[in-house]
């Protein structure tokens, strides 16, 4: 193979140790996500779906083997360089929104930006360009509580994009939406996608993974399968 | 850039909480208000005590017994006309007046009263800094003649002379012992707290005439009046070398105004430190409340500290914010603690007509302890804040 592919998992394992008991929530995984793909990584609750997005995500790090992010291993890096791969390459969209509730809509997506030190005008720009994009243009100044569900949704999809990140993680990006908001949400996800946008998103709802391109499931800790979704 | 975000944060967490924010910021209000005013007050106290002590005659040095050399009053060694003869020569010296103390009873009707009488030469009126207030002082032909005048104290006007001025006893007959002295000259009154506490009654009569009537011919003690720019430790070393040739070592002690005020100044300096410092106590605890309410903050906030994790922020960034927020906690509680302080300062000075001595100085050194103070107490919780792990945050509830 020529080029390292973005995401490059080989053989990687977590082990939770509580006293003297193990649990491995992960066992060998093998991942290639390639730039410009939609996965989706299916399985029940206690599957270890969470865990792999974390690992994902750089939140937390494997116990054994190797992981590569744009051909570089991320796995021996300090919780401060992990914090600045998760800035400049990652877009974290949760299920429960997690956004700051007393700050405008604005203020929100601008927060990954202060920590990349983009000066304020500039910064104030890209928020704002990054909530057009995600279709809230008329909603800059309205905070958290002043916005539906999809809205937030939005929102959070914005602040994830804002400093142009390599991959968007979502971990069950519809789960607090009703059906409708969340297919709208899906809908946003692939027409990112459609711009080049590489997304991962973790669900254990079938209907939802199958707007992927790829389905990947994963049970008890290891990948058992991989299919085609339903998206063209 | 960070540092301007950090603190609109804070300002923004602050306003949330207002209620437990103005809580916290009580404690350190009470601390470096009381910091500021124990420094002003007990400053403006020892500028007054100060001004007192200079009232009794500004570079004054005198010659006195040491009394802790001759402990025995029977025999007490005093000075005498040879020492005052040597001490006139000594350069440096500008004027030198002996002076002689005694008690008397006085009269001028047909009551008497026991009373202080003083013999001194004229220029004690100039080395002790006494102002008339009527008449005028003896002069020296006069106290080389040996006559018979008093100038008296505002206590012997009021005591002696019932109903009259200080002008009114001018030239009026005041009966010393058996002695007919005219009174020449009443002194201003010196309306210090030292001088009250004296508050006795005292005759002031030329030396030669009082050591002819009594038979003493020895001084208590011979005040000096330095030269203009002279030497001072000089010439109280020339002044000790001059009493020991006739005397001996030891037996008298050479004073100066500048080293009692001197001690004043280091027992009040010292006093001022160990109020402020229990003032100082009241600003410590102030910063525990700030570490108290931090530590909420931080559990209450772990899903945000969660969230900025997850979007990039290092160690550094969040533990800027919270130190930050604490800092801007006792800022302002400093803010509205000298402005309280500064208030305090002008009520004490004026209910009890001190000077106020606030300065610059106080107000930064409060000012700067109540930040010091937010640091410290603001280190722990904001360091806990940085050292949560992202997943465990991301999950609180």
């Amino acid at each position: 193979m020529s080029e390292a592919p973005l995401i490059r998992l080989r053989g990687v394992s977590r082990v939770y140790r509580t006293g003297s008991v193990e649990v491995a929530a992960l066992q060998g995984v093998d991942l290639d996500v390639e730039a410009g793909e939609f996965v989706a990584i299916v399985g029940p609750s206690g599957s270890g779906k969470s865990t792999l997005l974390h690992i994902l995500g750089c939140l937390d790090r494997p116990t054994a083997g190797q992981y590569l992010l744009k051909g570089r291993p991320v796995d021996g890096l300090s919780d401060d360089e992990l914090a600045v791969v998760r800035n400049r390459e990652l877009g974290f969209v949760f299920q429960s929104f997690n956004l700051l509730p007393r700050m405008s809509a604005l203020r929100n997506v601008e927060q990954p930006l202060i920590y990349a030190r983009v000066p304020a005008a500039e910064r104030r720009r890209r928020a704002a360009e990054a909530l057009e994009r995600v279709g809230l243009g008329h909603r800059l100044h309205h905070r958290p509580n002043e916005l539906s569900g999809g809205e937030r949704q939005r929102v959070a999809v914005a602040r994830a994009l804002v400093n142009n990140p390599s991959v968007l993680l979502a971990d069950e990006p519809t789960g607090n939406l009703d059906t409708r908001t969340g297919r709208d949400i899906l809908a946003l996800f692939r027409q990112l996608n459609e711009a080049g946008v590489t997304v991962i998103l973790i669900t254990h709802d079938l209907e939802v993974a199958a707007e992927a391109r790829r389905i990947v499931e994963i049970r008890d800790g290891r990948i058992v399968g991989e299919r085609r979704g339903d998206a063209p | 850039m960070m540092l301007w975000e950090n603190i609109l944060l804070a300002l923004d967490a602050l306003r949330v909480n207002a209620m437990r924010t103005l809580l916290t910021l009580l404690g350190v209000v009470v601390g470096v208000a009381a910091v500021i005013s124990v420094i002003a007050i007990a400053r403006g106290g020892q500028a007054m005590v100060i001004r007192e002590v200079e009232g009794l005659g500004s570079g004054m040095v005198w010659i006195e017994p040491n009394l802790a050399e001759q402990s025995d009053f029977t025999r007490l060694e005093l000075l005498d006309q040879r020492d005052l003869e040597a001490v006139s020569l000594l350069p440096g010296v500008a004027e030198a007046s002996p002076m002689i103390s005694t008690s008397m009873p006085a009269r001028v009707t047909d009551e008497s009263r026991d009373i202080t009488v003083t013999g001194v030469s004229a220029g004690y009126a100039r080395v002790r800094n006494l102002d008339l207030a009527a008449g005028r002082y003896f002069t020296e032909r006069e106290v080389a003649a040996g006559q018979r005048l008093a100038v008296v104290n505002e206590q012997v006007v009021e005591r002696l002379f019932p109903g009259a001025e200080a002008g009114d006893v001018i030239g009026e007959v005041l009966w010393l012992d058996r002695h007919p002295f005219v009174v020449v000259g009443v002194l201003e009154s010196t309306s210090g707290l030292v001088a009250s506490v004296g508050g006795f009654e005292e005759a002031q009569v030329p030396f030669t005439t009082l050591s002819r009537l009594t038979g003493a011919d020895e001084f208590l003690a011979i005040f000096v009046t330095p030269e203009e720019g002279a030497d001072l430790d000089r010439l109280m070393e020339d002044l000790r070398a001059a009493v020991e040739r006739h005397h001996g070592p030891g037996k008298f002690s050479v004073n100066s105004l500048d080293q009692v005020l001197g001690a004043i100044r280091s027992v009040t300096d010292i006093m001022t430190l160990v109020v402020a410092g229990i003032a100082a106590i009241a600003l410590l605890v102030g910063g525990i409340g700030i570490m108290n309410i931090m530590l909420v903050s931080v559990t209450e906030r772990t899903r945000e500290i969660g969230i900025r994790k997850a979007i990039g922020a290092r160690r550094a960034d969040l533990l800027s914010q919270f130190l930050v927020e604490a800092v801007v906690v006792s800022s302002l509680g400093g803010i509205i603690g000298i402005l309280v302080g500064a208030g305090l300062v002008a009520l004490v000075s004026a209910v009890a007509n001190l000077p106020s001595l606030l300065t610059p100085g106080s107000i930064l050194l409060a000012f700067g302890f109540a930040v010091l103070v937010g640091v410290v107490f603001g280190v722990y919780p904001a360091n806990k804040a940085a050292r949560q792990d992202p997943i465990e945050a991301l999950r609180y509830e």
